[in-house]
């Protein structure tokens, strides 16, 4: 897949960017979260106590009322009905904030013939109304506002009651215990109508949606949202842990599922110690969060625009690098496509592109140079090449090529191959008539290769031709051509020689080597034999070295076998050598039928030797076959 | 192939190991070259490592040869093996660059001037 540039930076910075953005929001939120749950804390923790304050507040001054009668009674034991009666309408006009008072006593202790008597008060509109309590259905020693602070000795506060008057107010009666010589006597009492408390706490604003209430000291709701759960049931419906939490007076802040919203909130609350009652604040989490959140939502939009700003940066600045890169791509390919000509794209700046295109201007001048010279090189090398294939043709064309060469002569049969190695080499063969009855034969190989070798091996065979066809012996022969090759010899070039004649009529061979490999003769009867008496120094070193010259008879079917060291130093793969032992082998172990065949035995031998190795030398082998006389095969005996 | 030469008895001495033939001969013959242009009178070649000589090799040590007898001095060969003795024999060369033994011989030769 192409992932260009471009996308590589947007993707690689503003990944980076958007991941530092999501860091810094999310560290700003948990602190920001942190720090206004913890004023949020402190608000809710105030606002409780502050209101908890209030009901302690009026729960102390009221409860002064039925102290006061209590102690009033324990020290007038014999306080008659009317006396009693006055002091608590004195009472109730004294302190307005009291609903109604009742001093409740136990039976038959007040009036010996009354089982019921507890005369109680009221405020009604501007008046002050009398009850007397107690009667067959209303048994007061069975209410807990007589009962409870009875059994404790200790004052009480009841748990809250809606008026009897079937009112919305809700009520709670304080009862406080009095004696009469140290046995339990009575209880008074006062009733305190919470309705405008309530009212306060109703209408308490907490944020948007959150609320208080109270909990009176049973669990039941004082106050709550919900009317219908009023005096009905507690918190124990919704939250078992923080209910039993509030009614055993404990003060705390804890997270909480609000019944009235649905939603997430913080429940704080504090006891009302008088009353044992729990005072709470619930507080949406939503909303306490809503100022952090509304904050993320602003980093939020700002991150986003930044992000914007970036990609657009980030658009353009590639767009800067990759512009000449793309001119430069194009450039590039059509300079693959050869066309070194190409002008580069212009850089606007010095960098590295600028740099880029110094190097890529480099490079094509030196390739158009390279090219130059290249060209210039193969055209040198193909000229050089066709000379010297030129200068082989003129070596092969020069070498006698026709067999046989004498069609009209039958005394002997002769055949010659030369196989040129890759380079020009410097083998030569050729046979000629010194007179009607000499045949001249010489095999020679040139030190050296190329053009060199090849004028050196054209001026050896003119020389030698020339100089046998003035009739000289071999050995003498060869001491001309010596002689002349270094009269005009600077370099050191030399040849080896082998120059032979063979009298068509007798058989008589005479020759002399110039340092040539010696040459075989093959009998008729299947005998080999070397012609190893022929030594002589090569051809072209030392001025006045003397050649001596042997002869043998050729006996009709006699053959000579001459050949160059290509022969025994044709290489196989490995390096080893065709060798004399195997040319010997070779040479005695065939029918030598004709000449031709011979040589393309021998031929076939080094060639199955090589196998596909690099010929590195020229490979040339002459037979010549002796046939007698006339062609006749089997010349009757000589007789002298 | 490989050669290397040094100084015995002032005479330089070298060694040539592996192969001598159309490949090689030119790193040789330059070798012996420097060596000759350097203005020695003599060189004395230690050829019993080597392994194989064709007429190449032939022409470089006649070369070599004949520039320092025109100085007056010599090229002397020892430690031919067979197949270079051969080739050495067939060619004649053998006869006009004097063979010895070992490189004492060639040495004494040297000191007899």
């Amino acid at each position: 897949m192409k992932i260009s540039i471009r996308r590589r930076l947007a993707v690689g910075i503003l990944g980076g960017t958007l991941l530092i953005v999501a860091i810094i929001m999310g560290i700003t939120y948990y602190y920001g979260r942190i720090e206004t749950l913890r004023e949020v804390e402190s608000g809710a923790k105030n606002l409780a106590r502050s209101y908890a304050e209030l009901f302690e507040v009026t729960f102390q001054k009221t409860a002064k009322v039925p102290t006061m009668l209590g102690v009033y009674l324990e020290t007038h034991p014999n306080i008659t009905d009317d006396d009693l009666r006055s002091l608590m309408q004195e009472t109730l006009r004294r302190n307005p904030e009291v609903y109604g008072s009742a001093v409740a006593f136990e039976p038959n202790s007040f009036i010996p013939e009354r089982y019921y008597h507890s005369p109680y008060y009221y405020q009604n509109g501007e008046k002050l109304t009398f009850v007397q309590l107690g009667n067959e259905e209303y048994d007061y020693f069975k209410w807990d506002w007589y009962r409870l602070p009875k059994e404790a000795d200790e004052p009480y506060w009841t748990e809250p009651y809606r008026d009897i008057g079937g009112g919305e107010v809700i009520m709670t009666t304080y009862s406080v215990p009095f004696h009469k010589n140290g046995r339990f006597w009575g209880i008074a009492t006062i009733d305190i109508s919470l309705g405008d408390l309530m009212e306060k706490v109703r209408r308490l604003q907490v944020g948007q949606t959150g609320y208080a209430f109270i909990l009176s000291r049973e669990g039941k709701f004082v106050t709550f949202p919900k009317p219908e759960k009023v005096m009905q049931s507690g918190l124990e419906e919704y939250d078992k842990r923080i209910a039993a939490r509030m009614t055993s007076g404990q003060e705390g802040i804890e997270p909480f599922d609000d019944p009235v919203t649905g939603q997430e909130a913080w429940i704080l609350f504090t006891p009302i110690r008088s009353s044992g009652w729990s005072f709470a604040v619930v507080y949406p989490v939503k909303e306490i969060l809503s100022s952090v959140i509304a904050l993320q939502r602003r980093m939020f939009g700002i991150g986003a625009l930044g992000l914007l700003v970036i990609f657009g940066i980030i658009t353009v600045l590639a767009r800067t690098i990759t512009r000449p890169l793309e001119a430069f791509v194009g450039t590039a390919r059509r300079i693959a496509d050869g066309d070194l000509d190409q002008p580069l794209p212009a850089t606007r700046f010095e960098d590295e592109i600028h740099d880029l295109s110094m190097a890529f201007g480099k490079m094509m001048r030196d390739l158009k140079q390279y090219m130059n010279d290249l060209a210039r090189t193969v055209s040198e090398k193909e000229r050089i090449e066709s000379e010297l294939k030129i200068a082989r043709d003129i070596q092969r064309s020069i070498l006698p090529r026709t067999f046989p060469p004498f069609p009209e002569q039958n005394e002997f049969d002769v055949y010659a191959v030369n196989i040129s190695a890759k380079e020009v080499g410097g083998d030569f063969y050729d046979f000629f008539y010194v007179d009607d009855r000499t045949l001249g034969f010489v095999i020679a190989d040139v030190s050296g290769k190329g053009v060199p070798a090849a004028l050196y091996m054209a001026v050896s065979r003119t020389l030698l031709k020339a100089t046998a066809l003035r009739g000289f012996p071999p050995g003498e022969c060869l001491e001309k051509v010596n002689h002349l090759l270094i009269a005009d010899n600077e370099s050191t070039m030399f040849v080896t020689l082998f120059y032979g004649t063979i009298n068509v009529h007798t058989g008589d061979l005479q020759y002399a080597n110039g340092g040539h490999n010696l040459p075989y003769i093959k009998r008729k009867n299947g005998d080999l034999e070397c012609l190893s008496d022929a030594h002589g120094l090569i051809l072209g070193i030392m001025d006045d070295t003397t050649y001596g010259t042997s002869s043998l008879k050729l006996k009709k079917g006699d053959a000579v076998f001459l050949y160059t060291d290509g022969v025994n130093e044709a290489e196989d793969g490995s390096g080893s050598f065709f060798g004399m032992n195997r040319l010997e082998t070779c040479l005695k172990e065939m029918d030598f039928c004709s000449v031709e065949e011979a040589v393309a035995k021998v031929k076939a031998e080094v060639s199955r030797f090589t196998g596909d190795a690099v010929q590195s030398d020229d490979i040339t082998m002459m037979a010549l076959q002796y046939m007698g006389p006339d062609g006749e095969e089997s010349l009757p005996p000589q007789t002298m | 192939m490989n050669i290397v030469g040094y100084n015995d008895r002032d005479v330089l001495v070298f060694r040539i190991e592996g192969r001598l033939d159309s490949d090689t001969c030119e790193r040789v013959s330059s070798q012996l070259d420097s060596w000759v242009d350097s203005g020695e009178m003599w060189l004395v070649g230690d050829l019993s490592d080597l392994e194989y000589i064709n007429t190449f090799g032939i022409r470089v040590f006649l070369s070599a040869h004949r520039k320092l007898l025109i100085r007056g001095g010599s090229l002397v060969l020892f430690g031919l093996k067979e197949t270079a003795k051969e080739i050495f024999g067939i060619t004649g060369v053998g006869d006009m660059i004097p063979v010895v033994a070992s490189k004492a011989d060639a040495l004494a030769m040297i000191q007899r001037g």
